[in-house]
């Protein structure tokens, strides 16, 4: 067991159509001096082609199997709840981190994500700071406080 | 007889005496003294000659004995054959006649002694016959003597009671040349007493003397009856007491003769007033019995056991239609209705059995004229002296027309009940055409008719529908057959124009020869047929057609009941086509009401996606500003000027403000979309919160706010009450003029508002107030009275209050003027 990981460790797959968003969210991880392996899909599908090891994405060393998705909802293609339900519905997939990170603070889609297997539900703040905070928040509980499940048998 | 016991002697005295020629003898002789007491028992001597000395007896001795045995004695005459003066003295004092001594006898003093003896024994008969003569006067006298005394004691007897017998008795003369009642001789105390006459003054008076004329003729009346005919008379008699009353008498007359003609009459009489009077009661006793009898308004007959009529009324005669004299010589039985016979007969079984002692039964008779009648009979029994059933006494009524109505009653009763059967069949079945089976089904239960058939018409499209037919021996027609209207052209012009009745007959030469029905009713024997409009609100709907072959038979009662039902199956097909009419449109409804649903539906999802897309995508793009703004400011600040900082700070400060309308637009939106649960919230608590949530802005602005305690509580939502409080709140702190310290005061009231309580919390401020003019407009989304820099705000704080307290069922409101402040309230129930 591991308290403290090395962020080089920690690959992260962020799943966001919105450039501006990936920017801030990008920055944001600066801001808080967290630099993991962070790999970018801007649709539900790509999302899935990415964890399924579709096309380029079966090169590992370039695309590495996260340890945690943040997932954003309002996807073009398959959206992010369709993409959360996928990814619980494959055996080997079922125990990865999934933080869903998005603008909406309907109930709705707060219900569906914890029904369909999210671990966490983050509503993105408006005010950067804000945003760095949440990231920071993010680091500390998810890669330094939270065990992580060995969820790859192989 | 000769006592001697000396033959010689008695020779001598025979023949001394047989010389007598004055008489003559005849000798007895005996030689004892016992020998001589015998024959004198057998001979009865007139004489005895006695000698003194006898061989048993001395004569002294012997004439003792004699007269001892003897009462009767005769004469003795004592010889002796020695004389002696003392013997002699003895014998003459002992009752002999004489004494004779022997030696001194000569025939003469024998024969004069003997004469003497003989003569004297002639005069002692003589005597003693005058005396017995004497002795049988004597009695005679008195035996007449005696009858006479009785014969007075009678008549006083008879005279004593003819005075008292309470029976008046009088006697009148007979004048014997004019042949008329005279004078009285003759009255009693009764007669007295009655009329108050004393004897004195009755006798010698006539009857006109005494009575009334009247009375008196009456009397005379009869008086001459009897002398005409001579024979006693019995005969009533009316005449006035002293006291002034009329009594009624019967009067026993006869008559009293003399050498054949009358000479008085004897009258004795009785008062039989009372028995007069009771007779007559009860003659007007028996008089009313009988008229009661024959003129009672209701049957009443004396039957005997065997049922023969034996005394029957008038009324009797006439409920069953038979003379008096008819009916007597039948029994009841002939004339009682072979069904009811049983039970009658029963009944009298039981009576004459002593099981009942009367008993009543509605029964019929069969008249004389064959029609029965109904009758209530009561029967009871009289027994005669010994029990034994003598007659029945039964009283019959009439009660045909009570039967009539009763059976009209049960008529119009099973009609009731027949519409009504048909009346429920008809509004359980929905489809004309079941309606119609229904209805025909029902007529041909109650009436016997050959064919019946049901046919619509359709005015618009001139067709008719041949809805029902149903005949008796084959169906010609198959149901929902439509044919054309002109068909019935004839029968629809004869109804409409038909006022009196609600029917009319037809003849199928009336139908249009052309017609299929005509043809195919050719071939059946019927002829004529009833229809019957069937009308709705002036509306021939189509017609009810029935098919009789003895059309003659249709009762009235089975006509009107034919119209009733006519009318009730109008009504139904009418409620069937409004029914149906009504189902279509309530189908349409439907089909609109879902439509319209789906419409909203698809809106409701169209602004659902719609609120996503601004909360997703609006934020999105804010936040970019929002962030790269910062970004510029943090990382490349030293590369702006002031003015590029403001720049920055202004992009920031928009964000933020579009941010804000964005929540609030949000707000609002879901208020109208979310489900809300009711319940009482402590609006104490809630205006707590609001504060708490101000604290930063109260504290900015020194707003005085104070609590007009206690708050109470109302029904709603704790969330959207905290939302809307704090949003009055926030503006009351925000909308003062500026320098000026806001002033809030909040509290709550009771409000009576008919029916329910409610609950007022207002808001009041020192505020800049609001124009009347203005106040409806600042309850709409994104309304603002003011520019942005001087009160910033997203315009929809109020609308979302109003909109929440729509959702919460209660009223939001103000009352406001310009520069005075404003007082914001919201109301809801207390409970």
């Amino acid at each position: 067991m591991t308290n403290v990981m090395n962020h080089e460790s920690m690959p992260i797959l962020l799943v966001e159509d919105n450039y501006n968003d990936v920017l801030l969210i990008q920055r944001a991880f600066r801001k808080a001096g967290i630099k993991p392996p962070m790999s970018i899909v801007s649709d539900g599908d790509e999302a899935i082609a990415y964890l399924s090891r579709q096309g380029q994405y079966v090169d590992t060393e370039r695309f590495p199997i996260p340890l945690l998705v943040l997932l954003d909802l309002k996807l073009p293609r398959r959206s992010g709840l369709e993409v959360l339900a996928w990814i619980r519905q494959q055996p080997e997939l079922r125990r990865l981190l999934v933080v869903v990170l998005t603008s909406s603070q309907e109930n709705s889609d707060l219900a569906q994500a914890y029904d369909l297997g999210a671990n966490s539900y983050l509503v993105k703040p408006v005010e950067f700071q804000d945003f760095v905070k949440l990231i920071e928040l993010i680091d500390a509980y998810w890669f330094k406080t939270n065990q992580i499940p060995q969820f790859f048998a192989t | 007889m000769l006592i001697d016991d000396s033959e010689v002697d008695r020779a001598v005295y025979r023949r001394y005496l047989q010389t007598d020629a004055e008489y003559q003898y005849t000798f007895v002789e005996a030689e004892t003294g016992e020998e001589a007491l015998e024959l004198y028992a057998q001979c009865q001597p007139d004489i005895i000659l006695l000698d003194y000395l006898l061989p048993d007896f001395d004569g002294l001795e012997w004439l003792v004995q004699w007269q001892r045995q003897y009462k009767n004695f005769c004469s003795l005459i004592v010889l002796t054959g020695q004389g002696d003066e003392n013997i002699a003295v003895q014998f003459i004092k002992n009752g002999a006649a004489d004494y004779f001594v022997k030696d001194r006898i000569t025939p003469e003093k024998l024969k004069l002694a003997i004469g003497k003896e003989i003569a004297l024994k002639k005069l002692q008969l003589e005597k003693q016959d005058l005396f017995a003569k004497l002795i049988s006067r004597n009695e005679k006298l008195e035996r007449s003597n005696r009858l006479y005394q009785a014969e007075i004691a009678q008549r006083d007897k008879l005279s004593k009671i003819i005075a008292n017998v309470p029976v008046v008795i009088y006697a009148k003369y007979v004048d014997a040349t004019s042949k008329q009642p005279g004078k009285l001789w003759l009255v009693n105390q009764e007669f007295q007493q009655i009329f108050k006459i004393a004897e004195a003054e009755a006798i010698g008076k006539t009857d006109r003397e005494l009575f009334p004329p009247h009375i008196a003729d009456d009397f005379a009346a009869n008086d001459r009856l009897l002398i005409a005919s001579k024979q006693p008379i019995t005969t009533e008699e009316e005449v006035y007491h002293a006291d002034g009353t009329l009594h009624t008498y019967l009067s026993f007359k006869f008559p009293l003769f003399s050498e054949g003609e009358i000479t008085s009459i004897v009258g004795m009489a009785t008062d039989i007033t009372p028995e007069k009077q009771a007779q007559t009661e009860l003659l007007q006793s028996e008089t009313r019995f009988r008229q009661t009898f024959e003129q009672a308004a209701v049957g009443i007959a004396h039957v005997a056991p065997d049922g023969k009529w034996l005394r029957v009324n008038q009324k009797l005669c006439q409920i069953v239609g038979y003379t008096k004299e008819e009916l007597l010589s039948i029994t009841f039985q002939d004339i009682t209705h072979p069904e009811d016979l049983h039970t009658d007969l029963e009944y009298v079984r039981q009576i004459l059995a002593g099981a009942i002692s009367t008993y009543s039964m509605e029964k019929r008779y069969i008249r004389k004229d064959e029609a029965y009648i109904w009758i209530n009979l009561t029967v009871s029994l009289v027994s005669d002296s010994n029990d034994e059933p003598d007659y029945f006494i039964a009283v019959i009524e009439d009660i045909s027309d009570r039967k009539a109505l009763e059976a009209s009653l049960q008529k119009s009763w099973q009609r009731l009940s027949n519409l009504h059967q048909i009346d429920k069949a008809i509004l359980a079945a929905v489809k004309p055409q079941a309606i119609a089976e229904t209805v025909i089904k029902d007529i041909q239960n109650l009436l016997t008719c050959q064919r019946a058939s049901i046919v619509t018409f359709d005015w618009e499209r001139e067709t008719s529908t041949i809805l029902a037919t149903q005949g008796v021996k084959d169906d010609v027609l198959n149901n929902g057959l439509q044919v054309s209207l002109d068909i019935w052209q004839g029968i629809i012009d004869r109804l409409e124009n038909e006022d009196k009745q609600g029917y009319i007959t037809a003849h199928l030469s009336q139908l249009p020869k052309s017609s299929e029905m005509a043809i195919a009713l050719e071939n059946t024997k019927l002829d004529c047929f009833f229809a019957f409009p069937l009308n709705s609100q002036d509306n021939l709907l189509g017609i009810l057609k029935l098919w009789f072959e003895e059309p003659e038979t249709i009762t009235t009662e089975e006509l009107t009941m034919l119209e009733e039902i006519s009318s009730q199956l109008a009504i139904a097909l009418e409620q069937a086509r409004l029914y149906k009419q009504t189902q279509n449109y309530a189908l349409e409804l439907e089909a609109k009401v879902a439509q319209r649903t789906a419409q909203i539906e698809e809106i409701n999802q169209e602004l659902k996606a719609f609120t996503y897309t601004i909360s997703h995508d609006l934020k999105a793009p804010l936040r970019a500003i929002q962030g790269f703004a910062s970004a510029l400011q943090e990382d490349y600040g030293d590369n702006l000027d002031d003015l590029g900082q403001e720049y920055a700070a202004r992009l920031i400060s928009s964000a933020w403000q579009m941010t804000q309308l964005i929540e609030d637009l949000l707000a609002y939106s879901r208020l109208c979309r979310i489900e809300i649960q009711l319940k009482s919230v402590d609006l104490e608590v809630i205006v707590h919160r609001a504060i708490e949530q101000l604290q930063l802005e109260i504290e900015r602005t020194q707003a005085n706010i104070i609590l007009v305690e206690p708050l109470s509580s109302m029904i709603g939502n704790k969330t959207i009450l905290l939302q809307i409080v704090s949003n009055l709140l926030s503006n009351a702190i925000k909308f003062v003029p500026p320098k000026v310290q806001p002033q809030i005061r909040i509290g709550t009231e009771i409000i009576m508002d008919s029916a329910e309580t409610k609950i007022r919390l207002w808001v009041e401020d020192n505020g800049i107030g609001i124009d009347r003019e203005h106040q409806k407009r600042i309850f709409q989304v994104f309304e603002r009275l003011h520019g942005n820099e001087a009160y910033p705000g997203t315009g929809i704080g109020l609308a979302i209050v109003k909109k929440s307290m729509e959702r919460l069922g209660g009223r939001f409101g103000v009352e406001s003027n310009p520069g005075k402040g404003s007082r914001f309230w919201i109301e809801g129930r207390q409970r």
